[in-house]
Formats: structure tokens, sequence, C-alpha cells
């Protein structure tokens, strides 16, 4: 087996069953030892043209040069384990920088402090691009923009232009 | 007389041991398709008719026949180094206009530029013995090369009245230095206001960093402008995917890419600015093209992405971020580009990869988040898809790749070699690489990038030229000075 090492070793009772990647590039002519996503189970490759020369054979105590980039569990229901999860797959610095790989800001109200019907991002249950009918009760449909509102209201923050 | 005898060539390996017999190994190794053999793949497609028109009206060899679309227009073009007002003047040329490159008469630098510095890659001119670059050769096509020393009053002169006369003059001179000597745009207008001016160059005349050069006064050639619109930084693959120091580093096109854009541009300025002032009853004017901002124009969305959430496109190597699968990867004998992003393409290459791993359906088929076309883009899913793609492609060549590919109505193509290229059947047949003589001797080249037009085809006619080779015809013709007068500026170090 070659350009994945599906790993079977036994962990708690059960097989790991993963398979990682080893994306086409990184490993087409490689030698070191890899460290499977989901066990952490210690593999040595050599890799020639990429052919699997040698390995995969288990290393135990070694420590790892690399990580696979992808890893995934068939049998799991394909769970898997993406670029740059610590300690699980190998960095990937081409991410998204780290200010926006984060929480969106939930946008309720306009710049003049006024509460606009399409809230951004989206819930769930806006469906695809959905929007919210055309008579949109605020106070009864969304209670808590309603109060926040009223508050808004009360300091002054509202606007009209 | 070349020994003859028969090969078979399955792929690039067998080539390589008649390489360095260049009596064994003539071009073309293997004789282009001939038209009957030619005429089944017109047919698959009931385009018979239409291809027999094509190739009467737009091959190859009736292009010397036909009008040149520019004849009469007279360009001049003066500048270093560079390969940007040098490509812009053989298009000029190549589409019929009277073009003069002026040098130096220590001729220009570029003349001596040649693989590694070595001097047996310089081509050498059968009658005069004069040597010369390769790439100076391939970019002064149909070009007369005159010797003028512009820092000279007489020099300048002499620039003056020939300027008076042109209707392009193409300026390859760092910023303002033409302006600075009193022959640039501003000072020439007055002598001939219907002249178009294109000035052709890195980070253009204006601006902050117009003068950005190093200590020594060396200017910026390319790929000084490819690195300033991130092209560079785009180009090669991610460090992820290849660490820093092991092919993951940004990486220069090939070619100094950004002068031959820049270059296309400026062509195509001056024709839109001569047809404004031919047509529309406009004048002259100057025109400005720069390296960096022509291909800013085509980084694709690179600028908007980062406008939209300041978002750095990563270099993706081979790998397309916006298609799944359109990439090429490594493979047995090379590199092979397989194409097919629609679900019918997508599982159809799944279905050609089955024959031979039958893992791989299990694996990528049925994962269900790889479903969604759109999914299919996500990084990891890319990842997923091309090591198992390169699995099966490890066994294969290109050549089997490719037939087993086609046979599932795939994208699928070789990354070729230069000399696959040469010898790739399709381009042999147009002729797109042909032999052309020239001073140098027979030369193979890549045919003009228009030559298919049925009226007006480009052409080269020459290439290349030894320094000064044309300054008794181009000054009697276009100053009327004498032979004697030449010669006196000659002695004088002015031509």
């Amino acid at each position: 087996m070659c350009d994945i090492i599906w790993c079977k070793k036994k962990k708690d009772g059960k097989d790991c069953d993963t398979i990682n990647y080893l994306d086409p590039y990184y490993f087409w002519n490689w030698e070191g030892t890899i460290a499977c996503a989901e066990c952490g189970t210690v593999y040595y490759i050599h890799m020639i043209n990429g052919f699997m020369y040698k390995g995969p054979e288990e290393r135990p105590g070694e420590k790892p040069d690399t990580r696979p980039l992808y890893a995934d569990k068939p049998y799991d229901g394909y769970s898997n384990y993406r670029p740059g999860v610590e300690g699980r797959t190998r960095p990937y610095q081409c991410m998204p920088r780290s200010w926006l790989t984060g929480t969106a800001d939930m946008v309720k109200f306009s710049i003049r402090g006024r509460p606009v019907r399409g809230w951004r991002p989206q819930p769930k249950s806006a469906g695809l691009a959905g929007t919210f009918g055309f008579n949109w009760d605020i106070q009864k449909l969304s209670p808590e923009v309603w109060e926040e509102y009223q508050k808004k209201l009360a300091k002054g923050e509202v606007k009209d232009w | 007389m070349a020994e003859k005898r028969d090969i078979e060539i399955k792929s690039r390996a067998d080539t390589i041991g008649l390489m360095d017999l260049k009596d064994v190994r003539p071009y073309p190794v293997t004789p282009p398709p001939t038209y009957e053999q030619v005429k089944p793949v017109y047919e698959k497609r009931k385009a018979l008719d239409f291809c027999n028109w094509s190739e009467e009206n737009l091959k190859f060899e009736k292009r010397y026949g036909k009008d040149e679309a520019l004849t009469g227009v007279r360009v001049m073009d003066i500048g270093l180094w560079r390969l940007g007002h040098k490509f812009c003047s053989s298009l000029f040329g190549e589409s019929g206009a009277e073009v003069v490159s002026i040098e130096p008469p220590s001729g220009d630098p570029l003349r001596k530029l040649t693989p590694f510095g070595r001097e047996e890659y310089l081509l050498q001119n059968t009658e005069t013995g004069e040597k010369c670059g390769m790439e100076f050769v391939n970019e002064t096509v149909n070009t007369h090369c005159v010797t003028l020393d512009v820092e000279t009053e007489d020099g300048q002169e002499i620039f003056k009245k020939m300027a008076s006369n042109v209707d392009v003059l193409i300026d390859g001179m760092p910023p303002g230095y033409m302006d600075n000597l009193g022959i640039g745009y501003r000072q020439l207008k007055e002598a001939n206001p219907g002249m178009v001016y294109v000035w052709i160059g890195m980070l253009g005349q204006w601006g902050p960093w117009k003068d950005k050069q190093s200590k020594f006064g060396q200017w910026m050639l390319e790929p000084f402008s490819s690195c300033a619109c991130s092209w560079v930084h785009n180009t090669g693959l991610a460090q992820d995917l290849l660490p820093r120091g092991r092919g993951g580093d940004p990486t220069r096109s090939g070619i100094w890419v950004a002068d031959y854009v820049a270059a296309t541009q400026g062509y195509i300025s001056a024709l839109a600015a001569l047809y404004w002032r031919d047509e529309l009853g406009g004048t002259g004017q100057m025109v400005e093209v720069t390296g960096a901002e022509a291909l800013m124009d085509i980084i694709d969305f690179d600028i908007t992405w980062y406008g939209f959430n300041a978002s750095i496109k990563g270099r993706s190597g081979g790998w397309d971020p916006n298609l799944n699968q359109y990439a090429w990867n490594p493979c047995k004998d090379g590199y092979m580009m397989i194409g097919g992003q629609t679900d019918k393409l997508w599982y159809n290459i799944g279905f050609c990869f089955e024959r031979d791993d039958i893992q791989f359906g299990r694996l990528i088929h049925e994962d269900p988040f790889l479903k969604e076309v759109g999914a299919r883009n996500a990084l990891h899913a890319l990842i997923k898809t091309y090591s198992l793609t390169t699995r099966w492609l490890r066994d294969q060549n290109r050549v089997e790749a490719e037939t087993k590919l086609l046979q599932y109505q795939l994208a699928a193509g070789p990354v070729l070699y230069i000399d696959e290229v040469c010898e790739f059947p399709h381009f042999k047949y147009r002729p797109w690489v042909y032999v052309h003589e020239t001073d140098y001797g027979p030369l193979l080249i890549a045919s003009a990038g228009l030559s298919y037009q049925v009226r007006t085809p480009f052409r080269c006619k020459w290439m290349g030229r030894d320094l000064g080779y044309d300054n008794y015809e181009i000054y009697m013709k276009w100053l009327g000075m004498g032979q004697n007068k030449v010669n006196e500026f000659k002695q004088k170090g002015v031509i």
C-alpha cells in the first residue's frame, strides 16, 4: 500500500482504521517517519518515485518527522482530520489568517442603529440564500433583537440618517 | 550524410540517446503526419469541408504570398537589455512595418547573453563569424539593426531627424532617460506631432518607485516587475505541499513573462493610437506600458479576493484552487494534466482509475463529502483526491495515462518537454515549429504568434542581424546620408 497509510493499529480494543493520505509532491521521493493522525503510531516509510520502497514499518518510541496533511476514516462515516489540526495533521500556513477563521460578527443593526432584516451571517433557518418574509415582526420573531433595539432607542443611538 | 535507422519512440526516454548524435537526430525525428492521416480526424466531426478551407487559407506555406497589414508604417525602437521593446518592435516587424532598432555602437548587452554564460551556445553568423546570443536573435525579428550613440550631440541630431519621420517610436530606456537627453516625447512631438511614442518598462516613468535601481546604476529589468506584482509569489508549489527550500518557494516564470505581456500591450496600444490618429482625426500621443501593471491586469482575481476579505491567494503549484480535478501531478515519466470537474467527468475519472486501482472508488466516490461539486474544491478534498490520483499515475507513463483517460472522454494531456513539443505531430503539421534559414544558419523556431490569418498573416523574414548591419541602407533611405558621411560618424564614434 502506498501513497496512503491505512493504519490498522489496535486502539482501545478497536482498529484505528484511519487512512493517512501521503500528498503526492511532498512524499514523491521521501524517507522518514510519519505519525498516524488518529492513534499517533509512528511509521517509517521510504518512497522512491511515488512507490513505497520500504515500509510502512512501525517505529514505536520514535519521534515522527512529519504528519499527513489529511486523514479520514471511511468506516466511521468518513470522519476526518483536515490540514492544520494541531498534533494530528501537518500545519498549512496558507490557511486564511487567524482572525478570518474565527466566528463572523453578527450584524443585526444598520449603521444608523436600526434593526435590519437581512442579518449577516444568516441563521441556519434561513436556508440557502434565504430571506425572511416581507412582514417581519421583530418583537415576535426576534425578541432578543427587539430588546436590544429598545435599549438602543433609550440611549438615543438610533438615528434617522 | 546522416545514417538512417528505424527507431521506435514510446516515451521520452527512447529519444535521449539520440540527442547527442546530431547527424542521427535531424529535425524532425519523425515526419509530420500526412493529409491522408489527418483527413479521418476532420471527417470524424463532419468538419472536412471547413478544415480543408482552413488549410487552404491559413496554412503556413501561404503566408509569404499575402499582404502585410502594416506596410508603410515606420517604427523606430531604442532600448537596452530588455526584451519588452524588442518583442514589441518584432511584432511590428512581423506585421509588415519597417522597423529600425537602434543600439549603441558597442551593441546591446543582450547580444552577449547566453545560457550559463557559455560561448558555445552563442549563434554564429555563417558569413561574418559574428556571434550573438539566442535570446537577442529570437526577439529581433524583421528589425533593421542600426547603431547610434544618442549620448553625443551629433547622435541626438541624427536621432531627432529620424524620429521626425516615424509613426511609432518604441522606448525601452530607463524612466526619463530620453527626456533628459532632449530627445523624449515632449521634444520630439514638436517636429512630429503624429508620432505614437510607446515607453515600455517595469514600474513606470513616474511615481515613487520609478527610479528603483542598484547602487551601481543597474536599472530594473524583468523579473523585477513580476516580483513587484505578486506574479512570482503566486507561482510555484505551496510551502505546505513542499517545504521551503525543497520546492515550495516562490518561483519565476520560465521566461521574462512581464516583458512579453507588456510588449503585447504596447503593440495593441500603439495600433489603437494609430487607428485613432488616422481614422478618427486624432494626433500622436504617448503611451506608457509597464510590466508590473500588465501582469496585474491578468493575475486572475487575486487582487479582488484580497479586497474582498484580505485573503492572500496562496501558491498551489499544479493544482487549481477552484476546480477538482484540474491539475497535473507526477506520473511514471513526468507530469500528467487531468481535467474533469463536472459530475459526469469527475466520476469518469474514477471509473477509469478503478480498472487498475479498485480502492479509488471506495475512498473517493463513496465519500459523502466529495459528492458535492463545490465541496470537492476544499483544500483537504484536493489533497485526498490528488494523493489517490497520483497513486494511479505513478504506474502509468504519460502516453498510457492519456490513452486510458481519453477512452473516458476526459481532458487529459501530458506536460511536454521541449523536445517533445518540437516533435508534437499537431505542431509539425500546421506547422507551428519549423526550420527557418537565417544569417546564423538554419534555426528551429516557433511560428509568429499571429501567423494564421487569411489576408495579412504575420511572418518571420529574418532574425537577428550583426551589429550595425543596416547602417548604410537605413541612413541613406531615411536621412539621405551617404556612405562617406556614415563613415565619418563612425570614425567619431557616433555611429
